[in-house]
């Protein structure tokens, strides 16, 4: 009888949004109380102390994150300054020669491989080849083993994106007369360029984070430091430091250091998303 | 010679003997015609018959696919179109495409029409303005987007994304306009539009154009050529073949026996 | 012979219209015999039925006029099948002419009532049963598209010229001898000219079938320019 199926499919789709629903709840309910504990235990943390004092030594009392964060910002700055552009190249051979050519298949291949390599082995990948052959920690390194990691990132982005447009707009430029550059450039690649950039910027997000790659390759340290060629403090290896130390100041830091990553994370994505929003309408 | 096809005055195009291949599946089997100068030639024909893939020979548009050739002859200019010594981008700077997807870049207005203008020619601000404004009358487009040249071209309305593709495709001066079911995409209106485009485009350019609405071949084309199962079937004036064409299949077609 | 349309109600759209040409054939050709009946017999029975025969014709006139738009409208119409139609619209014209003839020799009838023939009325009945052998002719070549009729028609027509040239010079002469005779050989010779028209209108419906079928013009032109047969 077609009523009582009909009943019970309303039935079954009750449950069902009922069970997506109570799950939604859970994940939102998870993500929510990080958020709330980073914040409540890491914004009281910040002040212009937090800002401009380097990190304290064991047992003295106050400092900052100062030589942290900006060894973090110069570190993830030059990742992304290496990464974009090869990232995004690449993302362009792959998309536009990538269908006919062996070459770009594998190109294809070790990317997906390295996208889920573990960062960890990524450092020590580093360390061997930047750090132990010249006998010093850097910054550069740090940057090194950053960049291993983005790359991949902005090239899937990058050639996912460029996958998306229709290849009836690539025939209209081809139609005209333009080369080959010219099109990938300056047609396709500006067809997508919100969610190119999109990926850059989750890219960065990622790298951010990243705290194996940098603990054998740019270690930490405890001073200010900008000069790329020695250790660089950096906020994730700092917290990974501090979060376990004995000393509440060091721990109160840590909690500090933690919002303020999860903080420009937060607010990287939610650029991402206004940015794509604006740019692919229509 | 096929015994289907008839010379025209001053043709612009000659195709002779061309086949076309997609890997191993034949698209078209030796087909000779003639595309007349400043005359619209329709193709018509039911899916799969090979019409679109005649046009794109023309500008070489399957170079782009490894898996796709062409044998035979096309001579446009005194050359052979397929010979791989001619220059292909020239080829479509003189031999312009509109699809059946309008497809403006994502660029202003005015920049989607300068595009095409700078691959080959460098001209000062006053002279691309110019032109720009030329080739938007020309489409019939300019009184509808004077005020909003800076607007991204994906703005517009469907009817005016395929005449402002039609303006991008005149601001480079083709000879010839190849159209690939320009209509097939709009409202009966903007159809209507672009098909009063055509005749007025026809005493200046040389036009090509693939449909499925056969009406619409017979209210702006010439000569009409019908096609089947990658085969030339008939080829003639478009007024002889739409009230008393040669062949059965021809009439079988256009009057809506299917086989 | 012909495949149908993918549209099937085209078909019937056509059908319907052809069939209406029949009818009014059929419808004609009794009328005309009526006509020449009333003349003969000086039958004014007959005479009344031919003029009410005349208004079932005018209808059916109409009626196909107003179908045959709505096809054109509805359907667009090309190549053979645009041929067919206008060859209707043009039949029906002719079919609705030769009633009229045949109403115009009705009413001669009533004048030639009152007075005996001055003429031997065997000739004019000749070329009248030749005159309807022609119409039933030409609606059978339109039924059944048979292009060889129009030729035949061609060769018939001329004799029935020559019958009415004849047969104009014999009355005239007649009117010439007997005075008396005059209002009667001239309402004759209006009946001889209907028939010959009629004969005309025939051979036009044949020839409009040579239109349909071979896309060629054949009025105003010889028949043997006639060109090829189309290509399968």
């Amino acid at each position: 009888m077609p009523f009582t199926l009909y009943r019970r499919r309303k039935f079954v789709n009750a449950i069902g949004l009922a069970l997506s629903g109570v799950s939604m709840a859970l994940g939102l309910a998870a993500l929510l109380w990080i958020l709330w504990t980073l914040f409540w235990n890491g914004l009281s943390a910040f002040s212009i102390d937090f800002f401009v004092r380097s990190t304290p030594a064991p047992g003295t009392e106050n400092g900052g994150l100062a030589n942290a964060i900006v060894g973090s910002l110069m570190m993830v700055g030059a990742a992304t300054f290496v990464s974009t552009p090869i990232g995004i190249l690449a993302g362009i051979y792959l998309a536009e020669f990538g269908a006919r050519s062996k070459f770009a298949a594998a190109t294809r291949f070790v990317t997906d491989i390295m996208l889920s390599a573990p960062s960890i082995v990524i450092g020590l990948f580093v360390y061997a080849i930047a750090v132990a052959t010249v006998k010093q920690f850097s910054g550069w390194a740090g940057s090194l083993a950053l960049s291993l990691i983005a790359i991949p990132v902005v090239v899937r982005t990058t050639e996912n994106m460029l996958a998306l447009v229709p290849g009836s707009l690539r025939e209209a430029a081809f139609a005209l007369g333009a080369p080959r550059w010219k099109v990938s450039l300056a047609v396709t690649l500006r067809a997508v360029r919100g969610g190119v950039l999109t990926g850059v910027l989750l890219a960065v997000a990622r790298i951010i984070g990243e705290t194996a790659p940098l603990l054998f390759t740019a270690l930490n340290n405890q001073f200010f430091n900008a000069d790329m060629n020695k250790p660089m403090a950096n906020l994730p290896v700092v917290i990974y430091n501090f979060a376990m130390s004995p000393y509440e100041n060091w721990q109160q830091l840590a909690w500090g250091g933690a919002a303020l990553i999860a903080l420009i994370v937060l607010g990287i994505n939610v650029l991402a998303r206004v940015l794509f929003r604006d740019k692919v309408r229509a | 010679m096929n015994s289907v096809f008839r010379t025209v005055p001053a043709p612009v195009i000659q195709v002779r003997n061309l086949s076309f291949f997609y890997g191993k599946f034949q698209g078209l089997s030796d087909v000779s015609l003639d595309i007349a100068r400043n005359r619209v030639t329709a193709f018509i024909g039911p899916s799969g018959c090979g019409k679109s893939t005649l046009l794109r020979t023309f500008n070489r548009m399957f170079d782009l696919y490894p898996n796709q050739r062409a044998v035979g002859e096309i001579c446009f200019n005194g050359r052979n179109v397929l010979d791989p010594s001619q220059d292909v981008n020239l080829l479509r700077a003189k031999v312009g495409m509109v699809f059946q997807k309008p497809t403006p870049f994502p660029m202003t207005i005015f920049e989607n029409i300068a595009f095409g203008v700078r691959l080959y020619e460098s001209l000062a601000g006053d002279a691309m303005q110019a032109r720009v404004e030329w080739a938007l009358r020309k489409a019939a487009l300019w009184e509808e987007v004077r005020d909003k040249l800076d607007q991204s071209g994906l703005s517009l309305s469907g009817g005016q994304q395929q005449r402002l593709c039609i303006a991008r495709m005149v601001a480079v001066k083709p000879e010839v306009l190849l159209l690939d079911e320009p209509t097939s995409a709009l409202d009966p209106i903007s159809t209507a539009k672009i098909e009063e485009l055509v005749n007025e485009l026809k005493d200046e350019y040389t036009i090509a154009i693939v449909t499925h609405n056969m009406q619409q071949a017979a209210r702006i084309s010439d000569y009409t050529a019908y096609m089947y199962l990658g085969e030339l079937v008939e080829f003639g004036r478009t007024d002889e073949i739409f009230i008393k064409p040669k062949k059965k299949a021809t009439e079988d077609y256009i009057t809506g026996r299917f086989g | 012979m012909q495949q149908e349309h993918t549209h099937r109600q085209f078909d019937t759209d056509i059908d319907v219209l052809r069939s209406a040409v029949t009818t009014m054939g059929g419808m004609v050709e009794r009328q005309f015999k009526r006509a020449i009946d009333a003349v003969r017999l000086r039958d004014l029975d007959l005479v009344a039925q031919v003029l009410t025969d005349e208004q079932k014709v005018n209808q059916l006139q109409v009626e196909s006029d107003l179908r045959c738009n709505q096809t054109i409208a509805r359907r667009q119409p090309i190549a053979i099948d645009l041929r067919e139609i206008i060859a209707v619209i043009h039949s029906i014209n002719d079919l609705e002419r030769i009633g009229d003839e045949a109403k115009k020799i009705a009413l001669k009838a009533r004048v030639l009532h009152l007075a005996e023939s001055p003429i031997s009325m065997d000739r004019i009945e000749q070329m009248a049963r030749l005159v309807c052998g022609m119409v039933d002719a030409a609606i059978n070549a339109f039924v059944r598209h048979d292009t060889s009729i129009a030729a035949e028609l061609g060769d018939r027509d001329d004799e029935v010229d020559a019958l009415r040239d004849e047969l104009i010079e014999e009355l005239v002469a007649t009117m010439s001898a007997r005075p008396e005779t005059v209002s009667a050989c001239l309402a004759l010779i209006f009946v001889v000219q209907s028939i010959e028209r009629v004969g005309d209108h025939a051979k036009n419906i044949a020839e409009y079938v040579v239109n349909v079928v071979e896309g060629i013009d054949l009025r105003h032109v010889s028949p043997a320019d006639s060109g090829g047969a189309p290509e399968s």
